[in-house]
C-alpha cells in the first residue's frame, strides 16, 4: 500500500511539476505584480525591452481614458489591473487584456463619504497587487477587496477602519502578496498596522499594532537574509523586520525619521532606504502641529481644531484635563514617547537578517547629503542608488559603500517627482509629474537618453513587462511599444 | 368569515397602519413660490431663483414655483410687487415706498406668507438673491458657497427693507491683455455674469479695444479690417512649454471663438454671436450694457482717412498732436461713426462710453458716455487727456451721465496675487460723499479678486460697509470658524502690505512684457532689501491660506486652496527674480558657472511657477497667464542659459 501511495506522489509531483512548466510555456507572460513590480524593487527582467522613446502620439500600442487616479498599474498573467474613480462616489477596479488594452471586466464599488485628502493625491490612490487568480485592492472606505482575476467577481472583503491623517493627506497605502498571504501596511495618525490575510478567504492570519507610526505611504518589502526571511516596513522613525508568518516583530533599526513616504529597495541582503522628512532633527510632530493645526495660532492644540477622530487621543495628551493640549502633551497625544524622530534626509543601507536591535549592528552606511525625495523611492540597479527629487535633481550613490557616484545633477526635467524610477535592460525611466518622463542610460553618468511627453500628469509609478510601458497618467492609461510601429 | 371580510379587514388594518405612520413622520414644509400670473422672464427667474435657494438652505421642504397657489402650501412667497402679483396687492397693503431699486421682504408670519419683491423685477432678482444672503449663502465670482449645514425651515424674522446708495453698479470686463478676460469664452463670462447678478451688479460694461473683432464699420471710405486678440499677438504652445497640461493638446493658444470656426467669416460670425449672447446674458439679469472704447485710439487702417496722420507697422492709430495735424473735427467723427456702429449692430448696447479723465493720485477714472436715445444727435466732445487731481486727492463732483471707474487692481501686478481694499474703500466713500451714484469696477479677472469684488458689492449698498466687515461676513459664515476667518484676514493684510509695497518700490516688477525677466531683471545691481519683505509678507499670506484651508471643510475649502496655489506660484516667481539678479551680479563679478547655477535655479523657480498654475488653471486668463510666461519669461531664459553654457 505504501509502495503505491509513494509512486501516486511521485506521479502527482510529476504532473505539478509538469502543469507549472507547460504554464509558463503556454503564457510566457513577465509580471509586474505590485507597486513598482517585483519586490517593489522598480526593476523588470533584464530581457524586457519597451520603448525609448515615446509620447501621447508616437508608440503607443494602446490607450483608454480612465478616469482620475494615482494607483500603479500591475499585472499578472497577462491581465492589466488598474483603479479610477468613475464618479465622485464610485471607485472601480478594472482589468484589461494587457496586449490589447481590451477591457474585460470593471467592477464598481460605492465609495460612501469620502474624506477630504490633499492633491495631488486622489482617492483612487492604492496600488492593487494580484496574481493569475486574484486581484487585491484597499479603499480607504472600504478596506481590503479581493476579486476574481478572470471576472471581477467581488471574492472577499475585509473592512478595516478609515485611516485619518492630521495633515489631511489621504490614504495612499498598497498591498503586496507573499505565499498565500495578502500583507497590508497602513501607517497613519490614528492607528498603525500591519495585517496578513489568506488570500482566498480573507481571514485574518495574524495583526500587527504599529503605535509608534504616524502617517506614512512605505509598501512592505521581503528581504531574504542570514537564511530567514522577513517581512519589512519603514516607518516614522523606525525599520522593522517582521515574521512573515506570525508578525512577530524580528528586528528594529532605530534610524529613520519622522514622516516615511518611501519604500525601501532590497538588493541582495540589503536593504536601501531614501527619504527627506521636512526640518531638522529636532523638528518633531508637535512643531507641524502647532503651524498647521492650531488655526487661532495661540500656542495650544483646542479639541475643535482637528477631527473628531482624534479626539480620543487629544484625551489621552490632556493630562491636565484644561482642554487644550500644549507642548509635551501634544508630543503625549500624538508622537509615541519612545518614538521623537524629527526630520531630515537619509540615505541609508541596512543589512536584513538581523535580530533585535540592529541600528548599530547591521547599519551598513548611512549619508545626510541633501538628495532624497520625500516621495519618490530609490532605485538600486547596475551597482548604484539612484534618487530623484523636486527640480529633476538626481544624485547616485554606490551600493557597495555609499560612495558618491554623482550628486545634484539634474536629469533635464523640472519639477515634482512623485513617481520612482524604474529599469529595464540598460535603461532607467524616471517620471516627472509633469508628465515628461526621462530615460536615463544606466552607467557611472547621467546619460539622458531621450525625453518624452505624456501629455498629462504622472503621479503613478509605470509599470514595465512584456517590452511594453505602462503609465497610468492622472486621467489615461498609455501602453507605449515598439509594436505599435 | 367569509374571503371578502377578510380583505376588508385586512385592507382597513393597512390604512390605519399607514395613517398612524403618516403621523408619526413629520412631513416636508410645502413651500409655495408665486409670481404673477403676467410676470415677465426676470421676474418668473426670480421665482425660480427662490424656489432654488430654499431648497438648498433648508431641510425638509418641498418647494415649487408658479403663478398659482397650490391647496397644500404651507408657507407661501409672492414675487414681484403690488403691481405685477395681485397676491401681494392682496395680502400687503401697506407696500412700503421704494424706488426701482428698493428691495422688500415682508412676512406676515401668522399666516405664513412672506413676500421676496422689489420696486422693479431686476430689483425684485435682487431681494432673492439678498434673502439667500441673508440665509447664509456667499456669492463669489467663481461661484457660491452654500451653509456648511441645512437648517430648520423659518422665515419668521426675516424682514426688511433696502436702497442702494451706488445706482449704477458697472463691472468692466474684456479689456486688454492674455491673461484677462479679453481671453474668455463664452461660458466662462455667462459664469460671472451670474454670479454678478447675484452680488446685485445691474450694468456690464464691454472694454472695447480697437484691435478687437466685433465691430466692422466704414469710414471716408476706409473699412476697419483689424479683428484679433491680444494685439494680434500669437502664443505657440508646441515644443518645450510648461503647464501644456492645461491645454488640452491645442498648437496655439487661442480665444474660443477662434477656435470654433475655420473660416475668416465663420470666425467673425462667431465673435459677434460671441458679443450678442453676453449682452443678452447680461439682459436676462436685468442689467443694462455699454460699451467702452477708446476715444484717441484707432485701428490702423483709418490713417488713411484722417489727413496727416500715420501709423507704425503693428501699432495703432493715435491721436494726438504729434502725428495728427488737424485731429479734433475727424477723429470726433470716426468716434462718432464707431459708436453709431455699435448701436446699430448691437441692438442691447445702451451706452457708448469712453475714458474721459485718470487720476495719477488715486486709483479711479472718469467715464463719459452718450446713451442710445442720443446717439444720432450728439458728436462726442473728446476733450484732451486730462488728470484729475494731479496734486490733490479728492474725487470730483460727478458730471451728467458720467460713471466713475473705481480700479481694485494695478494692472501692473495683474499676475500677482494682490488686494488694496483700503484705497478702495476710500475711493469708494468719499465717491459716495460726493454724490457719485454711477460706479464701476473691473479686475481684469477673477482670481482673488473674488473678495474685493464681495467686498464692494456689499459697500454699494452700504457704504458704511468696511472690507474689514465685509471679509468676516465672508469668510466666518462660509467656513463656520472664526479662528480661521480671523487669521485669513490677517493673511489678507499680509498679501496688502506685498501689494503696496512692490506698487510703492517698483510697479513694473512682474509686469507682463517680453522678456520680463532676462531684459528687467538681468542687471548687476544690487538686490533691495523690499523684496524679501515683500516676500515674506507673501509667504505669510500663503501660511494662513494653508492652515486655514487645514481647518475648514465645505465650499470655501477648494476655494482657499486655488488661492494658496496661486500664492506658491507667485513666490516661485519671485524667486525666479531674485535667481536672475544673482546671475547677473556672478556674471559681473567674472564668474559664470555660478551665474549659470543662478541662471538654472531661476529656471527652475520659473518652470515650477508656470507649473503651479496649470495645477490649478480654472478659466482662459489663467491660461493665457501660462501662455504668456512660457514666451515672455521661461524661453528667454532657457535661450540665456543656454548661450552662457556655450560661452562658458
Amino acid at each position: 500500500m505504501s509502495h503505491i501511495l509513494h509512486s501516486f506522489r511521485l506521479s502527482a509531483a510529476a504532473v505539478a511539476l509538469l502543469a507549472v512548466v507547460f504554464s509558463t510555456n503556454e503564457s510566457r507572460c513577465e509580471d509586474w505584480p505590485q507597486f513598482r513590480g517585483p519586490n517593489a524593487s522598480g526593476i523588470a527582467s533584464e530581457s524586457t525591452k519597451p520603448p525609448l522613446h515615446f509620447s501621447a502620439e508616437e508608440n503607443v500600442k494602446w490607450s483608454v481614458e480612465l478616469g482620475k487616479g494615482v494607483a500603479c498599474p500591475v499585472i499578472a498573467d497577462g491581465r492589466l489591473f488598474a483603479t479610477t474613480m468613475t464618479d465622485d462616489d464610485r471607485f472601480a477596479v478594472i482589468g484589461f487584456d494587457e496586449a490589447s488594452g481590451k477591457e474585460l471586466w470593471r467592477t464598481l464599488f460605492d465609495a460612501g463619504k469620502l474624506p477630504e485628502i490633499t492633491p495631488p493625491n486622489e482617492h483612487a490612490s492604492s496600488t492593487p497587487a494580484a496574481d493569475g487568480e486574484r486581484v487585491f485592492v484597499h479603499f480607504s472606505t472600504i478596506g481590503l477587496i479581493a476579486l476574481d482575476a478572470k471576472t471581477g467577481d467581488v471574492l472577499w472583503k475585509h473592512p478595516l477602519p478609515m485611516p485619518f491623517y492630521l495633515m489631511g493627506w489621504g490614504a495612499a497605502n498598497s498591498p503586496i502578496l507573499y505565499g498565500d498571504t495578502v500583507v497590508f501596511n497602513l501607517d497613519d495618525d490614528l492607528g498603525s498596522y500591519l495585517i496578513a490575510l489568506d488570500q482566498k478567504t480573507g481571514d485574518v492570519r495574524w495583526r500587527k499594532e504599529r503605535p509608534e507610526m504616524l502617517g506614512g505611504y512605505a509598501v512592505p518589502v521581503v528581504c531574504t537574509a542570514n537564511g530567514r526571511t522577513d517581512i519589512v516596513v519603514a516607518g516614522s522613525g523606525k525599520l522593522i523586520g517582521y515574521d512573515p508568518l506570525t508578525g512577530s516583530n524580528r528586528w528594529t533599526c532605530n534610524s529613520l525619521l519622522r514622516t516615511i513616504m518611501s519604500t525601501p529597495v532590497v538588493d541582495g541582503e540589503r536593504i536601501y532606504l531614501t527619504s527627506q522628512s521636512y526640518g531638522d532633527t529636532d523638528r518633531v510632530l508637535k512643531f507641524a502641529l502647532l503651524q498647521w493645526r492650531d488655526t487661532n495660532q495661540d500656542g495650544k492644540l483646542e479639541k475643535k481644531e482637528l477631527e473628531t477622530a482624534f479626539h480620543k487621543k487629544f484625551d489621552k495628551g490632556d493630562a491636565n484635563g484644561d482642554g487644550f493640549l500644549i507642548d509635551d502633551e501634544i508630543d503625549a497625544a500624538f508622537q509615541a514617547p519612545t518614538n521623537m524622530v524629527g526630520g531630515g534626509n537619509i540615505s541609508q543601507a541596512i543589512l536584513g537578517g538581523g535580530s533585535g536591535d540592529v541600528t548599530k549592528s547591521h547599519m551598513l552606511w548611512n549619508l545626510d547629503h541633501k538628495t532624497p525625495s520625500n516621495i519618490a523611492s530609490p532605485l538600486a540597479f547596475d551597482g548604484r542608488l539612484l534618487m530623484v527629487k523636486k527640480g529633476g535633481i538626481s544624485a547616485a550613490f554606490s551600493l557597495k559603500d555609499g560612495e558618491t557616484v554623482w550628486t545634484k545633477k539634474r536629469v533635464g526635467n523640472y519639477g515634482n517627482y512623485y513617481a520612482s524610477p524604474i529599469a529595464a535592460g540598460k535603461y532607467i525611466y524616471v517620471p516627472g509629474e509633469n508628465g515628461n518622463i526621462v530615460v536615463l542610460k544606466a552607467g557611472p553618468e547621467i546619460d539622458v537618453i531621450s525625453k518624452n511627453d505624456v501629455g498629462d500628469s504622472v503621479i503613478a509609478t509605470p509599470a514595465i513587462a512584456n517590452n511594453r510601458l505602462y503609465v497610468r497618467t492622472l486621467h489615461n492609461l498609455y501602453c507605449f511599444s515598439e509594436e505599435a510601429k | 368569515m367569509t374571503n371578502s371580510i377578510v380583505n376588508r379587514m385586512f385592507c382597513q388594518a393597512l390604512v390605519l397602519i399607514t395613517v398612524l405612520a403618516v403621523g408619526t413622520v413629520e412631513a416636508a414644509e410645502f413651500v409655495q413660490v408665486v409670481h404673477g400670473p403676467k410676470a415677465g422672464s426676470i421676474e418668473k427667474l426670480a421665482a425660480s431663483e427662490l424656489a432654488d435657494i430654499l431648497s438648498r438652505v433648508f431641510d425638509d421642504v418641498e418647494v415649487r414655483s408658479g403663478s398659482v397657489v397650490a391647496r397644500r402650501a404651507g408657507t407661501i412667497l409672492f414675487v414681484g410687487n403690488p403691481d405685477t402679483n395681485p397676491g401681494i396687492a392682496r395680502e400687503f397693503a401697506d407696500w412700503p415706498k421704494v424706488t426701482d431699486q428698493g428691495i422688500v421682504i415682508l412676512s406676515n408670519s401668522e399666516k405664513k406668507i412672506h413676500v421676496v419683491g422689489g420696486g422693479s423685477p431686476a430689483a425684485t432678482l435682487w431681494a432673492v438673491y439678498e434673502l439667500g444672503h441673508r440665509l447664509g449663502i456667499r456669492y463669489l465670482l467663481r461661484g457660491d458657497i452654500d451653509p456648511l449645514s441645512k437648517r430648520d425651515f423659518d422665515l419668521s424674522d426675516i424682514e426688511f427693507t433696502i436702497e442702494p446708495q451706488i445706482r449704477q453698479r458697472g463691472w468692466e470686463t474684456i479689456g486688454a491683455g492674455t491673461h484677462t478676460f479679453e481671453s474668455w469664452g463664452l461660458a466662462d463670462h455667462q459664469r460671472v455674469i451670474r454670479q454678478l447678478a447675484r452680488m446685485k451688479f445691474n450694468h456690464l460694461v464691454l472694454k472695447i479695444e480697437p484691435w478687437h473683432p466685433f465691430l466692422e464699420y466704414e469710414f471716408e471710405g476706409v473699412s476697419k479690417t483689424t479683428g484679433t486678440f491680444w494685439h494680434g499677438r500669437k502664443y505657440s504652445l508646441t515644443g518645450d512649454v510648461v503647464g501644456k497640461k492645461a491645454f488640452g493638446g491645442a498648437k496655439f493658444f487661442s480665444h474660443p471663438t477662434q477656435a470654433e470656426a475655420d473660416s475668416p467669416a465663420d470666425r467673425k460670425a462667431a465673435q459677434q454671436r460671441f458679443l450678442t449672447s453676453l449682452i443678452e446674458s447680461a439682459k436676462n439679469y436685468g442689467m443694462t450694457v455699454s460699451v467702452q472704447v477708446r476715444r484717441s485710439r484707432f485701428a490702423p487702417e483709418f490713417a488713411k482717412a484722417l489727413k496727416g496722420s500715420s501709423s507704425k507697422p503693428g501699432q495703432l492709430l493715435s491721436i494726438s498732436p504729434a502725428n495728427v495735424q488737424k485731429p479734433e473735427r475727424e477723429a470726433q467723427m470716426l468716434f462718432a461713426t464707431g459708436m453709431k456702429s455699435w448701436f446699430k449692430t448691437y441692438p442691447g448696447v445702451d451706452q457708448v462710453s469712453w475714458l474721459k479723465a485718470r487720476s495719477v493720485t488715486r486709483r479711479f477714472g472718469i467715464i463719459a458716455s452718450v446713451k442710445r436715445e442720443s446717439a444720432e444727435t450728439s458728436v462726442p466732445n473728446l476733450d484732451r487727456d486730462r488728470t484729475v487731481g494731479k496734486n490733490k486727492t479728492e474725487i470730483p463732483a460727478p458730471t451728467k451721465d458720467a460713471r466713475l471707474s473705481i480700479a481694485i487692481h494695478a494692472s501692473t501686478l495683474d499676475m500677482l496675487p494682490q488686494t488694496h481694499s483700503q484705497e478702495v474703500q476710500r475711493t469708494l466713500q468719499d465717491a459716495v460723499k460726493v454724490g457719485w451714484t454711477s460706479v464701476a469696477i473691473g479686475p481684469s479677472t477673477v482670481n482673488e479678486f473674488s473678495q474685493d469684488v464681495h467686498y464692494v458689492s456689499r459697500a454699494m449698498w452700504d457704504v458704511s460697509v468696511g472690507p474689514a466687515e465685509s471679509h468676516k461676513d465672508l469668510w466666518a459664515t462660509t467656513t463656520g470658524n472664526k479662528s480661521a476667518s480671523d487669521r485669513l484676514w490677517l493673511g489678507r493684510q499680509h498679501l496688502e502690505k506685498a501689494s503696496t509695497l512692490i506698487l510703492e518700490h517698483d510697479p513694473d516688477l512682474v509686469k507682463l512684457s517680453p522678456g520680463m525677466l532676462i531684459k528687467r531683471h538681468y542687471v548687476a545691481e544690487p538686490i533691495p532689501d523690499w523684496w524679501q519683505e515683500a516676500t515674506d509678507a507673501y509667504t505669510q499670506y500663503l501660511i494662513e491660506l494653508y492652515r486655514a484651508q487645514g481647518a475648514v471643510d465645505g465650499g470655501a475649502k477648494p476655494v482657499l486652496f486655488y488661492y494658496a496655489k496661486r500664492s506658491e506660484f507667485v513666490l516661485e516667481y519671485l524667486g525666479a527674480v531674485k535667481a536672475v539678479r544673482e546671475a547677473a551680479l556672478a556674471k559681473k563679478a567674472g564668474d559664470t558657472e555660478q551665474a549659470i547655477e543662478h541662471l538654472e535655479l531661476a529656471l527652475e523657480s520659473t518652470y515650477n511657477c508656470i507649473n503651479t498654475l496649470s495645477d490649478i488653471a480654472r478659466n482662459q486668463g489663467d491660461r493665457g497667464l501660462i501662455a504668456v510666461l512660457n514666451a515672455y519669461a521661461y524661453r528667454p531664459l532657457v535661450a540665456e542659459l543656454e548661450r552662457l553654457s556655450e560661452e562658458e
